[in-house]
């Protein structure tokens, strides 16, 4: 569709609930605009440009640092906004937000790792598993996911497409697990949203690792699925380098004309009139963009009535633990390597005060290209060092685990003092790391320390943190029935205002162990359907 | 000397421009790598200037030493910057093609199944 003043629906950003409603409500036929903040990959980028692992300039990038850490370099991809464009203005030493401001969002670059939350998990929202269940089924179509049946009342099942086949590392972790004889510890075949079908242009050729991009689209992000069906709707628009700067209405009204947005690549101004908005930019971004839309009647900003924007964001608390298994030295590659981490993991900590709780995690073995072992080996001359080296390549575990996020009021996003390079004002973070967290990190890492052992581990190295590396962000604009305690309501509305809905992160309101990403594209689904209906009733009124 | 390992010393210094190929290959020498990484010179010169950490250490191993003007450099002018050179190195040797070829994998960058 030609560059529309007004559409029926826009939706702001192309991340995981973004892309999601984009496809569902443009099939419906509405007349729909995604707004995105920045462009579109070049196809071949993770294959020629920033390819996965050591392929290119040996895994060195210009922010690849000496000495590193082993576990941070999941965090230097250059696909990361900085605090010049950024929500925040990421200030050395606090709250760590990361953000890929690109079609596809942090989707990009994320693992695909895909699990339902449980009946349990939905005790803090206003609606219940079940009601989200049927969007999570259709969601796992949509975007193919990996696994096995497995009848965990802590994990439900899904459509699965077949999983990878486990390795020599996989099944020692498996033993291990096995032998500790608990029964809440469980390692079983990841989820993952990975084409996994043989023989399509876009099946996983198995590179060992996904959290670099996909070099191939066999990861779900919408741009590789979903858009293409869509993008050439007349009643379709994708507006890229189009970053949304304020909501728009009268002062005091309850309905929303529409959205103010910067064009990225000229600086200039526009609006875009819409019926329907809908903000999917982020757990960070959202807020911001709450908070930069105040008018005289609402100075905190809109949809902030009730004080509640920006509270009790959660990221999960998480250990990671590597090691080289001493059972696999000596040994070479005659597996497929497949994803990288084929294993989920599940088990309960327990607290000092006697209480427990649920944790998940994964099992990655992937390829040790990029040689973030030397760390470990630095005692050892050079000439040992490179024969440990080549004997231990195929060795090497590691295991990240995360537990629940904590919705504390004082953890919080709130307007900033600082402006990105558009001049728009940024957010600041204020958090601190509960003291629950730090237990219930002691408590995973000692988890995993005894499974890692009983897999003939040698020196293990252990690292945790709970001030954004998790990259799970939740909790800010909470849903919830009482305007009190949230600001959308149960259907993601925006209490304070009719026409305005949030789906991102953000709206959960408790984020439990489990991998959010899922969560958020099944909500996108059910909002679809609400969103149609809303229309619906709005045509019929003004018929 | 390419053009791209021509490197220019930082904003404002009256430094002479320093050829990063040749100072690359005099750090390389130090080493125990050598052997591995000479043959690889232009190309670690070309991958340590486009990395902030490297870049900055060359640089000021280069002022240092006088290198543009001598072309000599002593171990003793790797100061601070010997360990994070050291680290550089070592990471591109065992990321080499031949290493990864020693232990069954290379090339990269294709199918794994
Ligand atoms: C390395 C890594 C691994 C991960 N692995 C997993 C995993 O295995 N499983 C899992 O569940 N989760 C994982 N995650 C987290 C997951 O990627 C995020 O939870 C999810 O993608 C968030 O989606 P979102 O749409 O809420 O936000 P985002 O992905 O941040 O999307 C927001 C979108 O809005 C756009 N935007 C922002 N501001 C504006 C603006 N002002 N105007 C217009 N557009 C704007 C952005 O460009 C972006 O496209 C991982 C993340 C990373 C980085
Ligand atoms: S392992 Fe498979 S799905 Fe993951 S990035 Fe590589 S090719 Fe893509």
């Amino acid at each position: 569709m030609a560059e529309a003043m007004s559409c029926d629906v826009v939706i702001v950003g192309t991340g995981a609930g973004g892309g999601i409603l984009a496809h569902e409500l443009a099939k419906s036929g509405l007349r729909v605009v995604s707004l995105e903040q920045g462009g579109m990959l070049a196809p071949d980028y993770f294959r020629t440009e920033v390819p996965p692992g050591a392929t290119k300039d040996f895994g060195i990038g210009p922010d690849t640092t000496w000495p590193s850490d082993p576990h941070d370099s999941l965090f230097v991809h250059p696909l990361f906004a900085d605090g010049t464009v950024g929500s925040t203005s990421r200030p050395a030493g606090g709250f760590r937000h990361f953000q890929v401001l690109a079609v596809d969002g942090l989707q990009n670059l994320w693992n695909g790792v895909s699990v339902r939350f449980s009946p349990k998990d939905f005790r803090g929202f206003p609606f219940s598993y079940g009601t989200l269940a049927p969007h999570y089924s259709a969601v796992e179509r949509m975007i193919s996911v990996c696994g096995t049946v497995e009848n965990l009342a802590e994990l439900p099942d899904g459509d699965f497409l077949p999983p990878k086949p486990l390795r020599p590392a996989d099944r020692l972790v498996v033993s291990a697990v096995e032998a500790l004889g608990e029964p809440h510890s469980h390692a079983i075949p990841n989820r993952k949203a990975i084409n996994t079908r043989a023989g399509t242009a876009a099946s996983c050729i198995s590179t060992g690792m996904c959290t670099s991009g996909c070099p191939v689209g066999a990861v779900y992000k919408f741009s590789a699925r979903l858009l293409p069906e869509i993008v050439n709707l007349p009643n379709y628009e994708l507006r890229t380098h189009a970053k949304v700067v304020r909501l728009l209405r009268q002062p005091g009204a309850r309905q929303l004309s529409g959205v103010e947005y910067i064009d990225t690549r000229n600086g200039e101004r526009k609006v875009l009139d819409a019926r329907i908005v809908v903000l999917a930019a982020g757990a960070l971004e959202t807020p911001r963009i709450l908070f930069n839309s105040a008018d005289e009647a609402d100075p905190r900003g809109l949809a902030n009535r009730h004080g509640q924007v920006g509270l009790k964001l959660q990221d999960n608390p998480k250990v990671v633990l590597s090691t080289s298994l001493w059972k696999l030295w000596g040994k070479r590659r005659d597996y497929d390597i497949g994803y990288g981490d084929l294993l989920i993991l599940l088990s309960q900590g327990r607290l000092p005060d006697g209480t427990s709780f649920p944790f998940i995690g994964h099992a990655i073995h992937g390829l040790a290209d990029v040689p973030h072992y030397l760390a470990g080996l630095k005692p050892f001359p050079p000439f040992v060092k490179e024969r440990l080296a080549q004997m231990m390549f195929h060795s090497y575990v590691t295991l990240g685990l995360f537990c629940a996020g904590e919705p504390t009021p004082s953890n919080r996003v709130l307007p900033g003092r600082t402006a990105d390079r558009y001049g728009v004002p940024q957010v600041e973070v204020d958090f601190s790391i509960p003291d629950s967290a730090h237990a219930k990190m002691d408590a995973m890492a000692l988890w995993a320390r005894r499974v890692l052992r009983r897999a003939s581990a040698t020196s293990i190295y252990s690292t945790r943190d709970n001030s954004g590396t998790g990259i799970h962000y939740a909790g800010t604009t909470a849903s919830a029935r009482d305007p009190n305690e949230g600001v959308v309501d149960a259907q993601l509305k925006a209490h304070d205002i009719d026409n305005l809905y949030i789906c991102d992160g953000g709206v959960i309101p408790v984020l439990p162990d489990k991998h959010l990403t899922l969560t958020i594209m099944a909500l996108a689904h059910r909002l679809s359907r609400a969103i149609v209906r809303q229309a619906a009733e709005q045509d019929a009124l003004s018929a | 000397m390419t053009a791209m390992a021509k490197a220019a010393p930082s904003a404002g210094s009256t430094e002479m421009p320093y050829d990063a190929e040749d100072l690359m290959r005099a750090i390389i020498a130090f080493g125990p790598y050598r052997a591995v990484l000479i043959p690889l010179c232009d190309e670690i010169a070309r991958i340590g200037l486009g990395n902030r950490q490297i870049h900055a250490a060359l640089h000021t191993v280069a002022e240092r030493s006088g290198f543009a003007a001598t072309g000599r450099l002593r171990r003793a002018d790797l100061g601070p910057e010997a360990a994070p050179l050291r680290a550089f190195l070592e990471h591109i040797r065992f990321a080499s093609p031949a290493f990864l070829r020693s232990v069954g994998e290379w090339p990269l960058g294709e199918a794994r199944g």
